[in-house]
This record gives C-alpha cells, sequence and structure tokens, in this order.
C-alpha cells in the first residue's frame, strides 16, 4: 500500500499509538521508491481533501432544510393532508435526493481516515451498551416501539442494517432469525404505560463487556475479547456502518475478522 | 508542507514498532515484551450447563458464574434441543435468583403477621401437625419439582405416611394429555420427538401458540424458511397470534370445536377411502364410548366407527366451527395425503379444556387412521409447559392416583412391585386414590365439619393462589378457617404465601442440583453452581427433614422393612450420612442418590432413564436408554417405531407394545362433540380465554422480577378484538371491568395488541397478581384427567364508569 514499509526484521504495528507518533523517525529507516511516494502522496492528499470535506459537512441534517436554496425549495412537493392522500402522487422530493448523496458516501468511504477513539470514548459506548443489555452477551433489549405482532419490520432496518443521517439500525450479529421479539425486549407497549411496579426487581448484576483483547506480542492482532456465540458477525458493532464510531474497526476495508483475530472461547462447559 | 516533512509524517506510522522494539531492546531482553497470552478467557467466569428453568421445552443454558454469582447466560450451543438459541427468558433466566425481596429466613403466622421462626422449629411443626392426623395432610407440588425432589415427595407420601393425597400442579397443565396418551396407546407419554419439527412438510397447531410460548421450537420450524426447506404452518387457533402471522393457513374456530373439527377429518378420510388401511388393520383398533362414558370405553367395529362420523361432515361441521367447508375440506385433504409428513403440536389449548382426554384421543386418531404415524416427522407431539411435567410427574408419578414408572395406587401388582423396590412392608401403599387437585383445595377451603377432610396443604414449588381455576372457592375461601394449615416453601412472596401459616425459604434452579425431563422424554441433569440466599435451602432437603423428625417423633412409616430410615443414604465407606441435617446435605450427591433408587421403578414400561453419571456428560437423554453391547448407552427418538426404540420386536415394524388390547395396536378413538360448560349468553356475553404471554412464565413470580422482562410485558391486559372496543367506547389503555358467574377484576384494555381475538372473545394473561384473572375462571373439569378449562367461560365486559 504505501513505500514507508519497515524492513524485514522489523514487525508491523497494529495501529499508531499516540506515544510513538510523537517520536521522530530517522530517514535511514524507511526504504521507499520514487513512483510510490508519488503515489502516496497523492493517495494521502485525496484522503485529507475527504477528510477535510466531512468536516465540512455537519452529520446533523436538521439545519440542512434551513440552507437549501429557494430554488431548490420550489422543487420539494408540499406535503398533502390526510384528505389528498388518496389522490395524491406521491415521490421522493428534492431534499430526500440530496440526502441520499450523503448516504452512498458515509459508509462506503472506507479508506477515509477517521480519528482514533479516545479510551473515554471507547468506555463510553461500551456504557451505552450496557444499558440495554443485563449482561455481556445478552440479547439487547429494544429501544424503540416495534409491532407486537410481527418481526417483518424489525428486518426491514435491521436484516441488513440501515443508516440515516446519525441515526444507525445495526445489522443483526448473528444469523437471520425471523422471531425476534423471542429474544430481544420490547419497550412497555403504550396501551401499558400506566402500569407501575408490582413487585421488587431482581438485583441481578450481569458480567461486564470485556475490555480490550490480549495481543500475543506487541503489534499482535488482539484477540476477541468477548463471546461470539450469537455475535458471528463482527462488522454489525466494528464495521463502518456500526452504531458507535468508538467501537468502529481501525481497517474497516478488511471483512475477514477472525482470519487474524482469534476467536475466544469463553471457557464454556464441556 | 514540502515532499520531506509529508513522508516524515506518513512514515510515523508504520514504523512505531520499530521504535517500540528498539526501546524495548535497550531496556534488557524480556523485560518490556509482554507475557505470554492466557486462554481468551472473561476472567473469573466459570462455565458450566443448566437445563432452562422455564418451561417443558428443555433448552440447555451455559451459565456464567463469578464471585458466587450468576452474572452472564448464553445458549448452548451443544444442546439438540435449542442448538445455541434462547427465548428472551431464558436469556435472562439469570435475574430470577436474585429479586430484592427473596425469602431468606422461615417465619411462622403468629397473630396474623408472619415472624421469624428456626429451621428447627419450622420442620418441627410440619412433623407434629402432620402426626395429629397423617391422614389429613395433603402435599401439593408441581411439575417444577425437580425428579428427586418429586421422588422423595413421593416416597413420604405413599411410601411412608400410606397416604395418596399428593398431586401436582401439573394437574392443572397437562393431565389431559397423559389420559390421551393412555387410553389411546396403554401407556403415557409422547412417542415422537423435537426431531420431527426439521423433517415435516406440515405443521398442524390445534390452539397452540409457540410463537410465545415454546419460541425456541418454532425458531426451529420458521427458521427451515431461510434456510430454503420451507414447512407448510396450518394454524387451528381461536384467535390470530404471532403464530398465526407466520402460518400459511389460519383457521379461527369456535371454541370447543376442537372436537367436531377432529371428527370431520376422520370422516373425511373414512368417507373418501383415503385412510391407510394397511396401517390401520396391522396397528390399531377401534374404540368409543360406553355409557356413562369412561376413560377406557369399549371396542366398537369399524363399520360403527364410520357410523359414528356420519354426523361430521365438512357441511354439518362447518356452522358448529365456524370454519368454512373449504378450510375443512383442506384439513382433511392434508391428512389423505400420504406423501406428506404432518406434525400436529397442542399444549394447553387442548389439555385445559373440559373435553381434554377426548380432544387428546381425536388428534392421536387422525394420525393413526391416515397413517401419519411413527415415520420421522409424521406424527403428533404434545408439548408440556413446565421443565419437568414430563420428568417428575408423568415418570415419577406424583399424582394422587400414580405410582413410580408409570404405575397406579389401584393395582395391587403395581403396590408390591412398589414395595418391593422400596423394600417397605406388605401393604404400606394405600389403594385408595388421594384428592385430585380441585377436589384437594376444594376440601381444604370446607369446613372440617361440613366434610372437609383435608386439614393441612405443604405446597413446593408453585403457587396456587394466584394459579387454581376459580380462585375465591378453591383458595381464597381458608382465609376464615382457622383450623386450617397452609405450607408453602417459596422463593418470593406470592398470592399463596400470602395465605400461609409457615413460609419455608426455598433454594432455586442452580442454587442446587436438580434433574428436569423435557417433552420428548429427554431427562437433564444439572450441578449447584452458587449458595441459596440466607437460609433458603432445598425443597428435597425439607422434605427429607420432615421425614426424619417424623421418625424421631415415631411415625412407623418413616421406617423400611429392614427398620432404616426410607431416606438412608451411605457414603461411599459405607457409613450412614445424616442427610436430614444440612450441613450434611451436600456431603454426598443426594440427587444422584434418589434418582438411582428411581431408575429400577421406570423399567417396567420400558421408560429405562439414562444413569446419573450419564446425565452428567450429556445435554440430556432420551428414553428409553439402554446399554449397548460396546457399553455406550443409546437414547430413543422414536418410540415403538422398529430402529429407533430397542423394545421393538424385530420385523415388527412399529408395535404399541404397552396396547390396552394387548395386541400391539394402538385405539382410534370416537369421542363425540360435547358442548362447552358454560357459553355465553344474553347476560355474560364473550368468551374469556387466559394464558401466558411470551415474556412471563407461569404466574409470574419469577419472570415479573427481571428487568428486561418487565419492561416488555410490564401488566396484564385484556385483549380485545378493535370492533368490540369501538362498540364499547374503549381504546388503548381504558380500564375494562371484566365479570363472570365467580369474580370480577378491572384491568387495562389492549386492542392492538400482540394477537387479534375475533369479535365476542377476550384474552387475559394469568401472569399479574394485581389481576387475579383466575378469580373468574371456571373450575369444571375433565371427567378422567381432572384437569379444568382455562380456556372458556363466558364473561361480561364494559368500560369502567360504565353501567
Amino acid at each position: 500500500m504505501s513505500p514507508e514499509k519497515p524492513t524485514a526484521e522489523e514487525p508491523t504495528a497494529e495501529e499508531p499509538t499516540a506515544e510513538a507518533s510523537a517520536e521522530p523517525v530517522p530517514e535511514e529507516d524507511v526504504t521507499r521508491g520514487e513512483g510510490a511516494q508519488i503515489a502516496a502522496v497523492v493517495a494521502l492528499t485525496l484522503a485529507l481533501i475527504g477528510f477535510a470535506t466531512g468536516l465540512a459537512q455537519p452529520k446533523l441534517a436538521a439545519p440542512r432544510l434551513r440552507a437549501v436554496p429557494s430554488a431548490v425549495v420550489t422543487e420539494v412537493p408540499q406535503a398533502p393532508t390526510y384528505g389528498q392522500l388518496p389522490e395524491a402522487s406521491l415521490g421522493p422530493n428534492a431534499e430526500w435526493r440530496s440526502h441520499l448523496q450523503d448516504l452512498a458516501r458515509t459508509p462506503g468511504d472506507l479508506l477515509a481516515p477517521r480519528e482514533v477513539p479516545s479510551e473515554a470514548a471507547k468506555l463510553r459506548a461500551l456504557e451505552v451498551r450496557a444499558k440495554r443489555r443485563a449482561y455481556s452477551g445478552a440479547p439487547p433489549t429494544i429501544p424503540h416501539q416495534v409491532s407486537a405482532r410481527s418481526a417483518a419490520s424489525c428486518l426491514s432496518c435491521h436484516e441488513t442494517g440501515l443508516r440515516i443521517g446519525d441515526r444507525v439500525a445495526s445489522p443483526m450479529p448473528h444469523r437471520l432469525l425471523v422471531n425476534c421479539l423471542q429474544c430481544h425486549g420490547a419497550p412497555p407497549p403504550r396501551a401499558l404505560a400506566a402500569a407501575k411496579g408490582g413487585v421488587k426487581p431482581s438485583h441481578f448484576r450481569g458480567q461486564a463487556e470485556p475490555l480490550r483483547g490480549k495481543r500475543a506480542s506487541l503489534g499482535a492482532p488482539p484477540v476477541i475479547p468477548h463471546a461470539t456465540h450469537m455475535r458471528e458477525r463482527c462488522v454489525s458493532c466494528h464495521g463502518p456502518g456500526a452504531s458507535s464510531p468508538a467501537l468502529q474497526s481501525s481497517h474497516p476495508w478488511r471483512v475477514n475478522c477472525r482470519q487474524c483475530h482469534a476467536a475466544s472461547a469463553a471457557g464454556f462447559a464441556k | 508542507m514540502d515532499r520531506r516533512e509529508f513522508l516524515r509524517l506518513s512514515a510515523l506510522a508504520t514504523a512505531s514498532a520499530a521504535i517500540a522494539r528498539r526501546v524495548a531492546a535497550q531496556e534488557g531482553p524480556g523485560k518490556r515484551l509482554p507475557q505470554a497470552p492466557k486462554p481468551p478467557e472473561i476472567p473469573g467466569v466459570t462455565w458450566n450447563k443448566a437445563p432452562c428453568r422455564f418451561c417443558g421445552t428443555g433448552c440447555h443454558v451455559q451459565v456464567g458464574v463469578k464471585d458466587e454469582r450468576v452474572v452472564a447466560v448464553a445458549g448452548d450451543a451443544q444442546a439438540e434441543v435449542n442448538k445455541g438459541l434462547l427465548c428472551v427468558k431464558g436469556y435472562h433466566v439469570g435475574g430470577i435468583l436474585y429479586g430484592e425481596d427473596r425469602l431468606t429466613q422461615p417465619m411462622v403466622r403468629k397473630n396474623g403477621e408472619l415472624e421469624p421462626i428456626s429451621w428447627e422449629g419450622a420442620i418441627d411443626l410440619i412433623a407434629t401437625n402432620i402426626m395429629k392426623a397423617p391422614e389429613r395432610f395433603a402435599f401439593y407440588g408441581s411439575g417444577q419439582w425437580t425428579i428427586p425432589e418429586g421422588f422423595a415427595a413421593q416416597k413420604l407420601m405413599k411410601g411412608g405416611l400410606s397416604n395418596n393425597h399428593i398431586d401436582p400442579n401439573a394437574r392443572l397443565c397437562m393431565a389431559s394429555a397423559v389420559t390421551g396418551f393412555l387410553s389411546t396407546y396403554g401407556v403415557d407419554e409422547p412417542a415422537s420427538c423435537f426431531d420431527d419439527l426439521e423433517a415435516c412438510d406440515v405443521t398442524i397447531l390445534w390452539g397452540n401458540n409457540p410463537a410465545e410460548m415454546h419460541p425456541v421450537l418454532f425458531s426451529r420450524l420458521m427458521d427451515r424458511r431461510s434456510l430454503g426447506n420451507p414447512v407448510r404452518l396450518i394454524d387451528l387457533t381461536t384467535r390470530f397470534t404471532r403464530s398465526s402471522e407466520m402460518a400459511d393457513e389460519v383457521m379461527i374456530f369456535t371454541p370447543q370445536s376442537d372436537l367436531a373439527i377432529a371428527n370431520c377429518i376422520a370422516q373425511q378420510l373414512v368417507a373418501k377411502d383415503a385412510y391407510d388401511k394397511e396401517f390401520v388393520r396391522k396397528h390399531c383398533n377401534f374404540r368409543g364410548d360406553t355409557s356413562p362414558p369412561t376413560l377406557w370405553g369399549k371396542e366398537i367395529s369399524f363399520e360403527d366407527y364410520k357410523k359414528s362420523l356420519q354426523d361430521y361432515t365438512p357441511e354439518k361441521v362447518a356452522p358448529i366451527s365456524g370454519l368454512s367447508v373449504g378450510q375443512l375440506t383442506l384439513l382433511g385433504d392434508v391428512f389423505a395425503d400420504k406423501t406428506l409428513r404432518i406434525v400436529s403440536l397442542w399444549c394447553m389449548g387442548m389439555n385445559q379444556h373440559t373435553q381434554g382426554t377426548a380432544i387428546n384421543n381425536l388428534v392421536h386418531a387422525v394420525h393413526l387412521l391416515s397413517g401419519h404415524w411413527g415415520k420421522p416427522g409424521d406424527g403428533p407431539q404434545s408439548l408440556t409447559g413446565q421443565p419437568a411435567a414430563c420428568g417428575t410427574v408423568r415418570e415419577v408419578g406424583t399424582l394422587a392416583h400414580a405410582l413410580p414408572g408409570g404405575r397406579v395406587v389401584m393395582n395391587a401388582g403395581h403396590r408390591v412391585e412398589c414395595e418391593k423396590l422400596w423394600n417397605l412392608p406388605a401393604g404400606r401403599i394405600s389403594k385408595t386414590p388421594g384428592h385430585h387437585t380441585v377436589k384437594m383445595f376444594e376440601k381444604f377451603c370446607t369446613p372440617t365439619d361440613k366434610g372437609g377432610d383435608i386439614g393441612m396443604i405443604w405446597v413446593q414449588v408453585t403457587n396456587p393462589g394466584q394459579t387454581l381455576p376459580n380462585l375465591h372457592k378453591l383458595f381464597l375461601a381458608k382465609k376464615n378457617l382457622e383450623d386450617k394449615f397452609l405450607v408453602v416453601s417459596e422463593v418470593y412472596p406470592t398470592k399463596t404465601t400470602e395465605l400461609a401459616d409457615l413460609v419455608l425459604p426455598a433454594a432455586l434452579w442452580v442454587e442446587k442440583n436438580g434433574i428436569f425431563g423435557n417433552s420428548e422424554r429427554r431427562t437433564q441433569q444439572w450441578f449447584k453452581m452458587v449458595e441459596p440466599p440466607g437460609q433458603a435451602r432445598d425443597d428435597c432437603w425439607q422434605t427429607i427433614a420432615v421425614a426424619h423428625r417424623l421418625l424421631e417423633l415415631g411415625h412407623p412409616g418413616m421406617k423400611d422393612k429392614d427398620g432404616h430410615f426410607i431416606f438412608r443414604t451411605l457414603d461411599e465407606a459405607g457409613r450412614e450420612v445424616p442427610i436430614w441435617k444440612w450441613e450434611h446435605y451436600y456431603s454426598v450427591n443426594v440427587d444422584r442418590r434418589l434418582y438411582e433408587e428411581y431408575r429400577p421403578f421406570t423399567h417396567k414400561k420400558h421408560k429405562n432413564v439414562a444413569p446419573y453419571d450419564q446425565l452428567v456428560t450429556h445435554r440430556g437423554l432420551r428414553w428409553p436408554v439402554v446399554e449397548t453391547k460396546t457399553g455406550e448407552w443409546r437414547e430413543t427418538r422414536w418410540r415403538f417405531v422398529e430402529g429407533a426404540d430397542p423394545f421393538v420386536e424385530k420385523g415388527k415394524g412399529i408395535q404399541f407394545y404397552h396396547s390396552r388390547t394387548k395386541d400391539d395396536k394402538a385405539l382410534i378413538w370416537f369421542r363425540p362433540y360435547v358442548p362447552p360448560p358454560e357459553s355465553p349468553d344474553d347476560e355474560f356475553t364473550h368468551w374469556l380465554c387466559t394464558g401466558r404471554v411470551l415474556e412471563h412464565w407461569h404466574s409470574g413470580t419469577l419472570t415479573r422480577r427481571v428487568t428486561q422482562l418487565r419492561r416488555a410485558a410490564p401488566a396484564a391486559y385484556a385483549e380485545l378484538n378493535p370492533e368490540d372496543a369501538a362498540a364499547m367506547g374503549v381504546s388503548n389503555g381504558d380500564l375494562v371491568v371484566l365479570e363472570t358467574r365467580r369474580g370480577r377484576i378491572e384491568i387495562p384494555a389492549w386492542v392492538d395488541g400482540r394477537a387479534r381475538p375475533p369479535r365476542g372473545t377476550v384474552f387475559v394473561p394469568f401472569f399479574d397478581e394485581r389481576v387475579p384473572i383466575n378469580e373468574l375462571t371456571l373450575d369444571a373439569h375433565d371427567p378422567y384427567s381432572k384437569q379444568p378449562d382455562y380456556k372458556k367461560c363466558a364473561v361480561k365486559i364494559r368500560k369502567k364508569g360504565h353501567a
């Protein structure tokens, strides 16, 4: 990929650390070729432009409603009233089209540089996860209202995953299962929202999500610290479409995770 | 930024390791280099296997324990039943152990209040009360009893006290399935197994909603669709449920007309000459009702059978059932098609039925008549609702008339066999059946001077104060009877402990050793993994401690023929271990000791359960389990089927070797449609159906304490048809008043809920103790199984505040 390959006797770093980056690099450590240098410059320049462009475009969609030029606004059809609905010709509006371009770029730009999340951000992300899980490995409860009857609506977003602006529906991390509410607890139905209390709660304290996995040696890929049963599709949480950026892989273009990261057996009983 | 600088920056990242390495090298070899990795485990968590605590599916879970507490659960990928998957209850089963209000101290009621009492005092109080009148004592247990717990209670009562007043809550749950199997095959329990779910072409749900009640089995079925091996689902139901949502055919029938529908299928098979003549000739006899009807009926000819069916043509059954002629014909055609493999699934819809035995007989009959029997994927499969309804209740026989291993107290030979196996003096076991559940509680709630011949009940592992039908009559009436004594072994305060005179804190699930038996004859074992809280102790220990106190008080029944304590337990050196003392209870494996005493009982009816040590290394084994010539233990997937069942003689193909008619044949029954004991009328206008929901199990005592489950199903509700609701001016969350001839409750309405009842029907789940729906239900019961009907009675309904 780049000409800045370390010499053969030196191991490849898994990812740069802030500490190491502060050290100057003696030029003689680096072998290089002229053509490759130019390619690297071009690639990095493009990447930086992409990065700057990304920074310039706020992720929140709401303010853009006002930012659309008036000429475009005129193309946006007026929303019909309920009475007009049966006769109304419905179609995508201009605003929606402009969003689609953004959508196409967001998860697709795998090689765009991304900030290395801080330890604090990772911990915060794990905390958010833990709120919806009884223990590490528990099926998460559902944070939004769902159809009480059928899983079809769940699958429309979560089968392959979906991102709209900053809202993410994670793809299911396990094989396709179609009775979603069998395992994932829904929020209280609105009809029963008034129901309170009744019995005292459980003080069950679940096993916390483990932190980073161990490395066999410095620079070795870490092992997967959590059980992978029902979490076989790593990209669900660590891929480019992950709901929490802090848990995303630093190398989202690689898709065969367990080629390098050994699965943890979690010590299940035989 | 010039080229040089750019390169420097670019090189930073990839060269960092080189620097780190060099720094490490300068500080000396091995100093900074990390240690070799340990096995990738979650620190401090040890895992062990256990069957799930809840329903009769019998999923295995991996239980993660850290610092003496259960901290995680995972579906056990090695378990054949669930293949790594669980349901939302199973995933959160660990939470049931840690409710804030766990009972941790024996309590006795004094002046209306529960006050602490020592264990010695509590055990003595029970024993002295029994000694006063052993024949007025009753033991009420459950399908959640482990096999050793049920076996100990059974031995204490029938083998020790010569008292047959022992019955389980399973009487309210699957007693009709038992009588159905008995009167059809001559022996109880399903012959088929869950493997059929992957092998069938058609699954018929008979009043069954497995999407919520047996979700793991339902997923096994539905997963086939995404795996490119589709199955056709026909849902015979009285309301449109989550299972209906996935069904190819949804047939909503009028309550009770399942009898007519089954007969209609048989009628079509006979009328179209589409029944399996070869199968019927070789393997079946015909059976019809005597007058008055009995469980065993009488032999009838095929001509009689044919004649009995003539009133059940699709045209005649359509108006009774509410199904169209087309739907009924479709059912007939499915069974007539010999190329299909058909599984029938049923549970409470058919069992909680005043004609429960009859409808069980009829579903077996359509399978036998059509020859859809005994091939993988082809046969009737009855499901159970409790983890050991089969293992403990049906096999150990903790029923008022039963003895271990499929024996009954009325049979002198059976009594002698049990006395011999138990080393008891001849005549110890009484020949008179005890009171079944409804009668037991009726007698307990009747004043002594008016014939209430039960003075004391000991309840273990269940909550009759919420789950009995017609609660005012069968439970709450105890309140005013001062001389009646209620002992309750429980883990949480319940509707039952509210009226208890003595409350004993019990160990729960992996706080004790245990063995369950699921709906496909699978016996499953687990070890204790954590300590019970406070002074909570095993139910089995409680039973043995009372037995020993009775021995001390001089009850002669607590000794066997040789004068030894009936629960005498020896250690490996042959010395007696005082297991009635809690501190010695786990000095030996009492579960193993009791189970191995029980095991020979299972041989008579060829229900040979596997040895304990085999269970330890398996995720359950399906009986009959026999040792092969090579010393391995082999389980049985299809009973009565040659090649699968080791007890079928060579060349027989299918052999019903416990046949009632002693000719290796099963019975094809005709049972008529009988109207329900109570139907909607001008005053009580709607059908009331009760049942469970996915998130809560049984009376909700355990599951309602688990945050994730309570969040998803916070309260009971009346599920209304939208048109009915509109007619009453009721919308979501409005309080409605439900009233039957037996009771009245207020409850919020749910109109667009998880199921849609047809017009004129209302459904209420029974998990919520704040809304005791069983104060409204009917105690009318099946004449043979004595199982009440919780699925249909007449109710009137109005919006609260409206006349």
